[in-house]
């Protein structure tokens, strides 16, 4: 009898052992999770949009697309009347960030927000359940060359910040111009730039320090008796740039400021550039095109600073119908969470298709990062990053109900617990879902950490 | 330095120091011949082999070294007899890291044209400073550490990212008698500069690999250098670049404090970059990420307050269930799941195989002994409390030859208890470190439950390190019953003030808020404050989302 249950709970432990295995795999610490998504209305963005399709995902890839496909023994989600995207990529955002501004240095090239991943921030659960499952982790605005910036995949409940980076990512940078380094350094700290003429020189001295860098550690490594020439992670990352290794993500406001960055970039031979806000892009959207800049803009937000002024919410169309490739990011842990609403406004003011709207928050920011060979599309052997909706996305009435990540289920309308903290203070007063909704998403946007007051972005 | 070249020292030190010492726990040395380097310790249990001896035994020391120990050994001709008969010899506990000195004073960042590039010094990046020389040139009291029950520690400074290098002493008040070893360490903390570079935890990790690149860089020319001078030029580096090199070598290990649980990862990625020898100290709580640090492979510290540190929350009593919704209920349970997660921590680390022991850090090590019974109360073996608090630490310090064990030809760092160390109502009552002998009677009494030694009432300035510079104010604290009414000014000058009522004293710490309100905006101020003592303090204040700022301040007068 004793025998009997022995028996009997061994072969469940190992049935129970087989599916743990089937289901999940772990490469390299991060988690690959098996997934059937069953007669959805898939909505590719490269290949049209198919009715009653499956979506098969093994082993954390898209495997298989069409209907029929029949699995035994895998994780299966029911998309019968839903809509199935491609995960939302934002390009621009602050979350899970323990520091978003070394803003002590009008150039802090070496700094690098990849530093100061925190995976326990609530907000990146809630990005999650607003569908999206990329993000680009910035430095903020306070310094012209800020830091270097870290895409991240919202895998919500991974406590090593290491398995929140999306490994082999191209490197990007933060760039400013305009009035927040202005005010930083040099209303704040009296030191250049004061002025947009002294934003351009910060560029050019940078750029021609970096070569000049280059330029002595070729010298050295070429003869036998010189010495190694002083370190400088700074230089080394501005010569990065010089080398084309890392894409710019300039944040921007004003036409005449983005037309003299390209001149620099020009003159220095740097092609990868992303204008971030780019408020007043639909002035320059032409030039911006012919030099192959890529532009992510807010679909409707401005007049929070002087600069700020002279914007349009056809902003992203216009950009878009002149050939820049153009997304819609939030910079906001509030805006972060309905992205699709974001894009849909440009149908509303620009009568973008629904393909266009969504590129907006999907392949575009995708290609944006260097990273639209793994994500931003529902393709075989793309990442299994999903988005499920209930009603159309751009739709008033969606509602994302599943967000995948990897083929893992990161986020369940129907499992979604009150508290989703990971790492718990048993000091804290209060839990953080009860904290005070923050008074203003202006508070901890790209300006966070610079001072205790006035704007941001 | 040898064993046997520091005996020779000790011994030449000891006639030389022997009558010097200060303070009134010692031995009354009128009794005893005065020229004596020998001691007799007859009839006591013996801590060794990871538990206490049933039988008792002797122990000779000699010139500050455990000579002979025993049930059959005999005293020696002109050894001291120490009067301990029937009591219990711990190997003294090893501190990793303590910060004996009082906080250095600010320096004034007034000065500072540029913020981007200040001095090493005020940049916090002084790891040419010496702890060694500092303790040849000041007076440093570490009495009160040794009345712990501590024997050995690592003095470190605690200002800035890399406050400079550290010294393993012997507890002895004569500074003569403290020598040990001449390893030297390296402390790393994320700590940034306060409103010039390296601010922010970013510019710290870039700062560091900056310095440590440049450190390799420097040491390789210097190797080009001595091999063939000829046509090529001296090298040249900082102070803080060259004090770096040691540890680029792999003579230093770098004891990385860490604070907060995400900075133990930071350290680690520093670590796996840069390739250096490295200990975490202070993780604070690493519940979730146990196995990550255990494949990092390094040891970790915790410190001496940990379990203290937090207290418990209070469990929701039966009574009380039905007056709470679910969510509530669910939120309390967890703060207390969490709590126990904490005490728990350093059993499940030594579970793991993860070489554990502690560090008194700021506080001396006063509240090791209820820190260590509250583990011990909760699952941890008592002889895994002991060997986190000796042999351990021996072994991460690299001194396991030297001390953290009751063996022949080892220094002689003992602690010798009433009871059982972990019985309660045990006290320690002789302290033998090298060549010094202090002696503690029992405590009277236990001191009330939760009370302390500290008194914050009385006025208080306070300097907040905010990125847009210092910011001066005063905080004024009077007692009020049981609690206390704090009121704040942002401002000295200014008339500007909160009143924050019915603040509790916990332990040396203190936590109130209060909001800010300018225009239609209003911020949440969270204030958290220690009490370093009788005149000192420093905390942090949260600003809502804004930042979390350090504030220090000091007592400037009793209440009027």
């Amino acid at each position: 009898m004793i025998q009997t249950t022995q028996h009997k709970t061994w072969i469940g432990l190992m049935a129970t052992l087989l599916i743990i295995l089937t289901m999940t795999h772990n490469i390299q610490g991060q988690e690959m999770g098996d997934v059937l998504i069953k007669n959805g209305t898939v909505i590719t963005i490269e290949d049209g949009v198919k009715e009653n399709t499956d979506v098969l995902i093994r082993d954390g890839k898209i495997e298989q697309i069409g209907e029929g496909i029949s699995i035994r023994d895998i994780k299966t989600i029911d998309a019968d009347g839903k809509y199935v995207m491609p995960g939302i990529i934002d390009a621009h955002s602050h979350l899970g960030l323990d520091a978003v501004n070394e803003a002590t240095n009008p150039v802090t090239a070496e700094v690098w927000v990849g530093d100061a991943l925190n995976p326990y921030d609530v907000g990146l659960y809630r990005a999650l359940a607003g569908g999206v499952t990329t993000a680009h982790a910035m430095h903020g605005s306070a310094n012209a060359i800020g830091g270097q910036c870290e895409t991240i995949k919202h895998r919500w409940g991974e406590m090593n910040p290491e398995r929140w980076r999306m490994k082999d990512a191209p490197r990007t940078i933060k760039f400013a111009l305009g009035e927040n380094p202005m005010r930083v350094h040099g209303e704040r700290n009296n030191v250049a730039p004061r002025t947009r003429m002294g934003m351009e020189q910060e560029f050019r001295r940078s750029f021609a320090a970096a070569k000049e860098y280059k330029k002595e550690k070729l010298i050295a490594s070429s003869n036998k008796n010189s010495q190694r020439p002083e370190y400088s992670l700074r230089l080394e990352t501005l010569a990065d740039i010089l080398d084309g290794n890392v894409i710019i993500h300039c944040h921007s406001y004003r036409a005449d400021e983005i037309l003299m960055l390209m001149k620099v970039l020009e003159d220095y031979g740097v092609e990868d550039i992303c204008f971030q806000h780019v408020n007043e892009g639909f002035k320059v959207a032409p030039e911006l095109a012919e030099f192959g800049a890529t532009a992510s803009v807010f679909s409707d937000w401005w007049a929070y600073k002087f600069e700020v002024y002279y914007s349009t919410a056809y902003n992203a169309t216009i950009l878009t119908r002149n050939g820049v490739i153009t997304s819609i990011n939030s910079d906001s842990r509030e805006l972060i969470r309905h992205l699709y609403h974001e894009a849909a406004k440009t149908q509303r003011y620009g009568d973008l298709t629904d393909n266009e709207a969504l590129r907006l928050i999907t392949i575009n920011p995708a290609i944006q990062l260097g990273i639209e060979d793994r994500v931003g599309s529902i393709k075989i052997g793309k990442d299994g990053d999903i988005a499920i909706f209930e009603n159309h996305p751009l739709s008033v009435y969606a509602t994302p109900v599943y967000t995948i990540v990897d083929g893992v289920v990161r986020f369940n309308i129907n499992e979604d617990p009150n508290d989703v903290r990971v790492d718990i203070d048993p000091k804290e007063k209060v839990p953080a879902f009860y904290e005070s909704h923050i008074h203003d998403h202006e508070l901890e946007g790209c300006m966070q950490g610079t001072e205790l007051s006035t704007h941001s972005h | 330095m040898t064993i046997k070249h520091l005996k020779s020292v000790l011994f030449v030190l000891t006639f030389v120091t022997a009558c010097i010492y200060e303070g009134n726990s010692q031995v009354d040395y009128d009794k005893y011949p005065k020229a004596s380097n020998s001691y007799f310790i007859k009839d006591v249990y013996a801590y060794t082999n990871g538990e206490m001896s049933t039988s008792m035994t002797n122990i000779v020391i000699k010139d500050g070294f455990i000579s002979e120990i025993g049930p059959r050994v005999k005293q020696p001709k002109g050894a001291i007899p120490l009067e301990l008969d029937s009591m219990y010899v711990y190997p003294a506990f090893i501190d990793v890291l303590s910060h004996p000195l009082k906080s250095e004073e600010k320096k004034d960042r007034d000065d500072v044209k540029f913020p981007g590039l200040p001095s090493d010094l005020i940049a916090g990046i002084t790891p040419d400073q010496s702890m060694t020389v500092k303790l040849k040139s000041e007076k440093v009291s570490l009495g009160k550490m040794r009345e712990n029950g501590f024997g050995i520690s690592q003095l470190a400074f605690d200002h800035g990212m890399l406050p400079g290098s550290t010294s393993i002493v012997l507890l002895a008040d004569a500074t003569d008698a403290r020598g040990l070893t001449e390893t030297t360490n390296q402390v790393l903390q994320f700590k940034g500069a306060g409103g010039v570079y390296p601010n922010t935890i970013i510019g710290v990790m870039a700062k560091f690999r900056d310095l440590y690149r440049n450190a390799e860089a420097y040491d390789s020319n210097q190797k080009a250098y001595s091999q063939s001078a000829t046509g090529v030029s001296l090298p040249t580096s900082s102070q803080a670049i060259a004090a770096l090199v040691p540890l680029t070598q792999g003579k230093e290990t770098l004891y990385i404090r860490t604070k907060k649980k995400l900075n133990n990862y930071r350290a680690i990625q520093l670590k796996e970059e840069l390739g250096f020898n490295a200990v975490l100290i202070d993780p604070v709580d690493i519940t979730g990420i146990e196995q990550d640090l255990k494949d990092s492979r390094l040891p970790i510290v915790f410190s001496t307050t940990m379990a203290k540190e937090v207290k418990s929350p209070e469990r929701v009593k039966d009574s009380t269930y039905s007056q709470l919704d679910l969510e509530t209920l669910e939120l309390k349970e967890k703060a207390f799941d969490a709590y126990m997660s904490r005490v728990n921590q350093v059993n499940r680390a030594i579970d793991l195989e993860i070489p554990v022991a502690f560090a008194s850090l700021e506080k001396s090590g006063s509240d090791i002994k209820e820190s260590m019974a509250l583990m011990v109360e909760n699952g941890m073996l008592e002889s895994d409390a002991i060997n986190a608090l000796t042999m351990s630490p021996a072994k991460i310090l690299g001194i396991e030859k030297l001390a953290g064990s009751i063996a022949k030809q080892k220094v002689a760092s003992l602690m010798i208890t009433d009871k059982p160390y972990f019985e309660e109502k045990s006290n320690i009552r002789t302290m033998i470190v090298g060549t010094e002998v202090h002696e503690y009677e029992a405590k009277a009494k236990d001191k009330k439950e939760g009370s302390s030694d500290i008194d914050p009432v009385g006025k208080w300035s306070f300097t907040l390190e905010t990125p847009g510079g210092d910011d001066t104010g005063k905080i004024i604290i009077e007692p009020a019953g049981d609690q206390y009414t704090v009121t704040i000014y942002q401002d000295s000058d200014s008339d500007d003030q909160k009143v924050i009522n019915d603040v509790d004293l916990e332990g040396s710490n203190m936590e109130f808020g209060f909001s800010v309100t300018e225009g239609s905006m209003s911020v949440n101020v969270e204030v958290t404050l220690e009490f370093l003592g009788e005149n000192e303090l420093e905390g942090n204040v949260k600003y809502g989302d804004f930042g979390t700022f350090p504030l220090m301040g000091d007592k400037t007068s009793a209440p009027e």
